[in-house]
């Protein structure tokens, strides 16, 4: 045993070494993460554990920069990948690597890239790991800025599918004018972005498919004083393709946010509409790991977990609807304010199919007959004392399941929660959160509680949601963190509940599954 | 079993590596929809505090709201600004000037729309914030926010 340790530190040595010289040269730098989960079978809740009862996504990512050269890599393993996430995330590889030259006005990566243009209604290439997301692009990546004024991005590469590459190639071209600082303007902000992606998937058969998809944008924004303004047309071509229902049909998008805010005070409205506008990285089935634009639900995301239980799916072929936000501050020391302030919010989001159909085509503006979702939340914040804050929350929803493939029908469900956090200073906190959901469709009503304390760097909490309308069933969670400096530890151990599991807009149908959870996250 | 020890040795060689030392020079944009190069922020020859949040991570506005609460204060002992980061992609992106103005925070907000910034710092999970000197150099960071640890914050502010 002895030997083996001493092998070790003589393997460790030389490595060690090059990270010195490495340092003393440039700068490196990292990060760690692990997402570990030990699975048991649950009669309960119908889970059932893999073969060798664990999960395992795992991602080590290195950087290492020279004056204005950049280069890195990230490894990835999954081992096997967590139950849920696309089983095509297999086994272990380098799966992003890049080098980079950057100055202050050109940057130039040959290798794995991001990027998005506009609003990612034609091109998104990004990373969500809670939903084993990666659409990175590979290939050559310009950006040129004039002054700052004018911007140049070209890419030309292709999409990451899972552990492999997508059978396409993609190009694309983005100018962006700042029109605001061209003009010299010193009270506002304004400028025009223009657009152009090509998707070429090579084609043999006998079919009229044409192997390019073109998708252009143009995008404008204007803000003055406490008025702000957006809006982006997108354009796609015929689009042969298993997520357009193999139907040759062009599509389009149209986003439009209008906004006015001040001190104490924020207000905004978007309005989106989509006819097929879903774009694959290939003609095959498009979702998770497989988009090449970005469709996110423009609902409110929650983190009460029982007003997660229905959220809204994006439909990217047919979709009209809106969102409105708005925030205000009671000032403090005022007659409703009370001493310490109280922020109210609202937020009320709806959206329904096309009017219309495919053979004589759709209304541009008209609502469909089909009510995809609609929902009204009511948030309070109060601060009642130095050391205690309240928070209480109410959501209305209507969820229509035909969003996630199932029938075209209606549930609607009430959700009240409220927490209160008490602060024991100097570095104590403890947190009490009471949910409930009430609803006659579906599983019916839930319950939940949830109880954490918070000390110096240490965390631990122990909560429960209960479904005690159909399935009677208790998914509890017990738990704890540690985090110092830029690691985290955390670990816990519970039921989760079969569902749709949204990060960043996207969602992904999860099934149930018991087991103890080891997520570790550290950067250097 | 190769690449679990693979695994726990990297993560070992995550934990005791030092740490990244120096601001990533990444393009950011304001709220109003200009540009700004995360160069800039040192600017003002003062140390910057960064901290990435998004609308949707209660602990990050906590922790916001807690600088906020001392702002008056802190700026009269020790000079420095505040850069609150967000990540929000477009999902709830229009909900960053809606959320800060009426919390009338009273530091910067900048706009991290594809979290180039973010993955550059590495940063995993939020709230994770960094301290900054004047010439670009990290020297302070910590991950998730627990009452009081902005007193740390400015421990270190003023030991610069």
């Amino acid at each position: 045993m002895k030997r083996y340790n001493i092998r070790i530190y003589i393997a460790l040595f030389p490595l060690l070494l090059i990270i010195n010289f490495i340092y003393a040269q440039g700068n490196l730098s990292g990060s760690f993460e692990t997402n570990t989960i030990y699975y048991q079978n649950d009669n309960k809740t119908g889970a059932i554990a893999p073969d060798n009862s664990l999960g395992s996504n795992n991602y080590f990512k290195l950087d290492y920069q020279y004056k204005k050269f950049k280069a890195g890599v990230q490894y990835e393993a999954y081992l096997p990948v967590l139950q849920g996430l696309p089983g095509t995330l297999r086994n272990s590889g380098l799966e992003f690597k890049y080098a980079s030259f950057q100055d202050s006005n050109l940057a130039i990566t040959a290798g794995d890239f991001y990027e998005q243009f506009g609003n990612g209604l034609i091109l998104r290439a990004y990373e969500e790991r809670s939903i084993g997301l990666n659409t990175a692009m590979e290939g050559i990546r310009l950006a040129y800025s004039f002054r700052n004024l004018i911007r140049v991005k070209a890419i030309l590469g292709r999409p990451r599918e899972f552990m492999d590459k997508a059978e396409s190639n993609v190009k694309g071209v983005s100018l962006f004018i700042d029109l605001a600082s061209l003009l010299k303007s010193q009270y506002s902000t304004a400028g025009i972005e223009l657009n152009a992606v090509n998707r070429y998937v090579s084609y043999a058969g006998q079919e009229p498919i044409d192997p390019n998809v073109q998708a252009y944008s143009l995008n404008a924004n204007w803000s003055t004083g406490p008025f702000n303004f957006q809006g982006e047309y997108a354009y796609k071509t015929k689009d042969n393709s298993v997520y357009s229902n193999s139907i040759n049909k062009d599509g389009s998008a149209l986003l439009l946010e209008a906004g006015y805010n001040r001190p104490g005070f924020g207000s905004n409205v978007t309005f989106r509409r989509l006819e097929y506008m879903q774009f694959g990285t290939s003609r095959g089935i498009a979702g998770i790991g497989r988009d090449l634009n970005y469709l996110p639900a423009l609902t409110k995301q929650h983190s009460y977990s029982l007003a997660m239980i229905n959220p809204h799916n994006t439909m990217g072929n047919g979709e009209i609807g809106g969102q409105l936000d708005m925030q205000y501050q009671l000032k403090p020391e005022s007659f409703l304010g009370g001493k310490y302030g109280t922020q109210l919010s609202l937020n009320a989001s709806t959206y329904y199919d096309l009017a219309g159909d495919v053979s004589r085509g759709f209304d541009f503006l008209s609502f469909g007959s089909t009510k995809y979702y609609q929902d009204i939340n009511i948030e309070v914040e109060k601060k009642l004392h130095n050391t205690l804050l309240s928070h209480l929350f109410y959501s209305s929803q209507v969820f229509n399941p035909i969003v996630i493939g199932k029938e075209n029908k209606l549930y609607a469900s009430h959700i009240a929660a409220g927490d209160m956090i008490w602060r024991s200073m100097p570095s104590g906190s403890l947190r009490l959160e009471l949910q409930h959901l009430w609803s006659r469709d579906y599983l019916k009503n839930w319950a939940g509680a949830l109880i954490e304390f918070s000390r110096g760097e240490w965390t631990c909490f122990a909560g429960d949601i209960y479904n005690y309308g159909d399935t009677n069933i208790h998914y509890y969670h017990v738990g704890g963190s540690y985090s110092f400096s830029r690691t985290r530890v955390a670990m816990n151990y519970g039921r989760n509940r079969e569902g749709l599991i949204c990060a960043g807009g996207v969602c992904l149908y999860m099934p149930a599954y018991t087991g103890l959870h080891l997520s570790v996250t550290s950067s250097f | 079993m190769k690449q679990y020890l693979l695994s726990c040795l990297l993560s070992l060689l995550a934990l005791f590596v030092a740490g990244q030392t120096r601001l990533p020079l990444i393009p950011l944009s304001t709220m109003q929809g200009a540009s700004v190069n995360s160069g800039a922020l040192l600017n003002d020859s003062v140390p910057v505090v960064i901290s990435f949040w998004s609308t949707t991570c209660k602990p990050c506005i906590e922790e916001l709201n807690a600088f906020k609460e001392q702002w008056v204060k802190w700026q009269k002992e020790v000079s420095f600004r505040l850069v609150a980061v967000s990540t929000d992609d477009v999902r709830s992106l229009a909900k960053v000037r809606t959320f800060s103005a009426a919390r009338e925070w009273p530091f910067t907000v900048l706009i991290d729309r594809n979290q180039d910034f973010k993955r550059a710092l590495n940063v995993n999970v939020i709230p994770q914030l960094y301290i900054i000197t004047p010439e670009g150099n990290i020297v302070y960071s910590h991950i998730g926010y627990t009452p009081g640890i902005e007193e740390k914050v400015l421990e270190v502010l003023k030991g610069l």
